[in-house]
């Protein structure tokens, strides 16, 4: 079969098509010539099926273990389940590229055969377009995922695989990707739409609503990708931590800290008008940065734990990601002139001010991450020594700018938008401050003296105090004009305003992986030991038994070494469960992997690792006592319902921005009463 | 009017100087790792107060593991590829890492003790076989030849 030529031939004539495509839409905007911009439409369309042609096929390679095929070769074996053969899509250069593609393919057929915003799709299709076919062209010219291992078709016959990297052959490994991809590629609508609105001079904040959509969803999916990658690095890595801010970790939090200043700025323009050349700025740095993460990802110009390992695609990943950014400054600074502010500020202590301050700390952040993360080249290239930072200059920097974040996050929602009074200021922090006293003062009574754990569980009760202060105080409003029960007024109350709680909900969500960060960095404990069968140790609260060193089998050719450990209350003395940190044999690997031997707890995990062993079965272990990570997980799953609900579609209207405007104008003045 | 831009510019400016501040304070305190080869750090032109981070090929047959002291030690040497003779004896108070035995190369980052061995504290290996097949060896000076291959370097 000529499957493979088939595939490679379907991304070449995709090429052709996108370029057919660009040059159609800008003829059809010069001469408005409808049935040219059908024709361009069509190319899409067509695109998107080829690209869904090759990823198909690849699949279908992948599937059924065609090792004839170069990517299939490298990335599954014979006793690989099936489940990680379709994940293999992602797991290597080329396959992840063409997911890449498939998703912004069919991204940008949405765009194009979208009925919002009529005037600005043709613009915004067509620099989506100049995006699909640069990824056409690296995976036609530089990395193609049909290559045989040898020559054209029918090519070498080979029996079996080399395998996929054990430490992929994790669930977290299998979202992660797709996650981070779908964030990604997600922030390249808002990117075209904000670059459509500059060319075409469109000063209002239509190109927000249109994509005010595309940037929560990017913006949900970006959150999920780190949050699975976190877990991922938790779960498989044994280290006992789960960000280690490596490059790559950081080249997806990037986009993720500016995303969220642009989810947070595009609101003050959508209101007060105000901010349009910060919010296309935020936007092309946004995308820009996620083109950044890729490139550092593919270069291997930095060391990473995650590194895939190749110059030549990096150099073409960096000249595109360089000429995105002209194109995005050029137009800015041309077109910013047209981007008249509406308002400005009229108060110092408006809800206007803190958006904007929330905006700074969030993008100073990024840009110390980001110094950082680059520092090792720019030293290379400035002085010739390579200095790199680690961990602590990450953790000095973001810890203080991060707890910033969370007073502000706590304050918002209590100052009025225009003007606070310092009275109604008073009357609206008065609870939250007394009880965030009393919360530090308990936990200090308890014995916790560790200035960043107070600081940080102090913030957290603050926030959660104002949030709940506002939706209790919203709802007694309700029930005094409509005279409903509690339930139902705060019901009401949550699914009226969808966007504004959903954005509470995230916000609590948020304060719980707060709570985790601090729990699991300022009281976490580790050991390193190596005891004899039925010897005891300590560690925290914890006495732990070594009871047995045994192997088993876990199907799929895999073999686990695994040793058991009794885990007992220190207090009580009794018996909490067995904890069984493993090392799992993969053949197609010569060096066993580590699968830890987890206990959570709402109040912390037991994180047991199995080292080494010797033949008389003393073995080494690796214990750490990480408190509250299990916070971390529930957060991140209250973030994805508040992201949800805040996206729920208005039942009747589209929400439009008239019906929003007057909704908020009433909803400000219900604030006022309050 | 005047007066609240005034003080919106104030908080801005607050905010921007704290950045600088803390990246500055980071940048001061944490341990700034100066990237060295094998043979340099051999020939002894170290400063035993400075944090470094060497990298090297590792020789797995020479490397030990004491887990009965008290912290375990795993010990091994490393070398630079165009002079396999010229050895650094590593120290690291951990477990080995998964992998280790197939490692092409390491990068440890540490301080130098008295007796020349190299203590560190940061251990990352480099597996060749992790993602790609392609060869990932060269990661020093990378951006060199990175540079170099743009036209920007000699």
């Amino acid at each position: 079969m000529l499957m493979a030529e088939v595939g490679y031939f379907s991304i070449v004539l995709a090429l052709v098509l996108s370029l057919y495509g660009i040059i159609a839409f800008l003829m059809a905007i010069r001469t408005k010539n409808q049935a040219l911009l059908g024709s361009a439409k069509g190319a899409i369309l067509a695109v998107a099926f080829l690209s869904t042609v090759a990823s198909l096929i690849l699949i279908f390679f992948l599937m059924s273990g065609d090792y004839s095929i170069k990517y299939v070769y490298e990335y599954t074996s014979r006793d690989l389940p099936g489940f990680y053969r379709f994940s293999a899509w992602w797991a290597g250069n080329s396959g992840s590229l063409l997911l890449w593609l498939f998703l912004l393919s069919w991204y940008t057929v949405v765009v194009a055969y979208s009925r919002k915003g009529k005037l600005m799709a043709p613009y915004a299709s067509g620099i989506l377009l100049f995006n699909s076919a640069f990824f056409l062209f690296v995976l036609a010219f530089l990395t193609n995922p049909f290559e045989r291992v040898s020559g054209w078709y029918p090519g070498a016959i080979v029996s079996a695989g080399a395998g996929m990297n054990p430490m992929l052959q994790n669930p977290g490994m299998v979202f992660h990707p797709v996650t981070t991809y779908l964030g990604y590629v997600g922030f390249a609508i808002p990117f075209a739409y904000g670059m459509t609105a500059l060319i075409t001079k469109n000063a209002g904040d239509e190109w927000i609503r249109i994509t005010r959509r595309w940037t929560i969803v990017a913006w949900l999916f970006l959150s999920l990708g780190n949050l699975f990658g976190a877990q991922w690095a938790y779960m498989e890595l044994g280290w006992g931590g789960y960000w280690g801010w490596d490059p790559v970790e950081n080249a997806s939090l990037l986009p993720w800290l500016t995303g969220t200043a642009f989810l947070h700025s595009v609101m003050i323009q959508e209101r007060k008008d105000m901010l349009k050349v910060w919010n296309v700025v935020l936007v092309t740095i946004t995308y820009v940065l996620t083109l950044f993460g890729t490139f550092l990802v593919r270069s291997g110009i930095l060391t990473s734990v995650h590194a895939f390992g190749s110059n030549e695609l990096g150099r073409y990943f960096l000249v595109f990601t360089v000429f995105m950014l002209a194109v995005g400054i050029i137009l800015i600074v041309t077109r910013s002139a047209f981007l008249t502010q509406g308002r400005s500020f009229e108060a110092f202590l408006s809800k206007e001010s803190s958006f904007l301050l929330n905006n700074l700390v969030l993008v100073g952040l990024a840009f110390a991450v980001f110094l950082g993360t680059i520092f090792p080249i720019i030293s290379e290239a400035v002085q010739g020594v390579k200095v790199s930072v680690g961990a602590p200059f990450f953790n000095i920097v973001s810890a203080p700018l991060g707890l910033a974040l969370f007073i502000l996050m706590g304050i918002c929602p209590l100052i009025a938008w225009r003007k606070a009074t310092s009275k109604s200021l008073l009357d609206n922090f008065l609870v939250p401050i007394v009880l965030t006293a009393v919360a530090i003062l308990d936990i200090f009574l308890l014995g916790i003296r560790k200035p960043y754990a107070l600081a940080g569980y102090g913030i957290a009760v603050f926030c959660i105090s104002t949030i709940l202060r506002e939706i209790i105080q919203g709802t007694w409003v309700r029930q005094r004009i409509t005279g409903e029960s509690f339930l139902k007024a705060l019901f009401i109350l949550l699914i009226r305003n969808r966007r504004r709680h959903g954005g509470y909900i995230i916000h609590l969500g948020m304060v719980l992986m707060l709570i985790a960060i601090t729990g699991s960095h300022t009281y976490n404990l580790d050991l390193t030991k190596t005891v004899k069968i039925g010897e005891t140790f300590e560690i925290g609260s914890y006495i732990l038994n070594y009871s047995h060193l045994s192997q088993r089998d876990l199907g799929n050719s895999r073999q686990a070494v695994y040793a058991s450990l009794s885990v007992y209350d220190r207090h009580s003395g009794r018996l909490l469960g067995v904890v069984e940190p493993q090392k799992v044999f993969y053949p197609t690997s010569d060096q066993p992997s580590t699968e830890v031997g987890l206990r959570t707890t709402l109040k912390e995990d037991l994180y047991t690792v199995l080292a080494d062993w010797q033949k008389d079965g003393s073995a080494t272990f690796k214990i750490f006592v990480n408190p509250l990570v299990a916070w971390l997980w529930i957060g991140g799953y209250v973030l994805i319902f508040g992201t949800i609900f805040a996206l729920w579609p208005v039942r009747g209207s589209q929400s439009g921005a008239h019906y929003l405007r007057r909704q908020d104008v009433i909803e400000d003045e219900v604030e006022g009463v309050v | 009017m005047r007066q609240k831009n005034l003080k919106v510019t104030a908080g801005i400016l607050i905010i921007v100087a704290a950045v600088f501040y803390l990246i500055v304070a980071g940048f001061s305190t944490a341990n700034a790792a100066y990237y060295l080869k094998v043979g340099e750090a051999i020939n002894g032109s170290v400063d035993p107060g400075k944090y470094y981070r060497i990298e090297g090929k590792i020789d797995v047959t020479t490397a030990t593991f004491d887990g009965k002291s008290n912290p375990v030690v795993l010990k091994f040497q490393i070398y630079d590829e165009n002079s396999p003779d010229k050895r650094l004896t590593v120290i690291y108070n951990d477990v080995k890492p998964d992998n280790f035995q197939e490692a092409t190369g390491a990068v440890v980052e540490g301080k130098f003790n008295q007796d020349g061995t190299f203590h560190v504290d940061n251990l990352n290996l480099k597996c060749p076989s992790k993602y790609e097949q392609a060869d990932q060896a060269q990661q020093e000076g990378a951006v060199t030849k990175f540079l170099r291959s743009l036209g920007l370097k000699r």
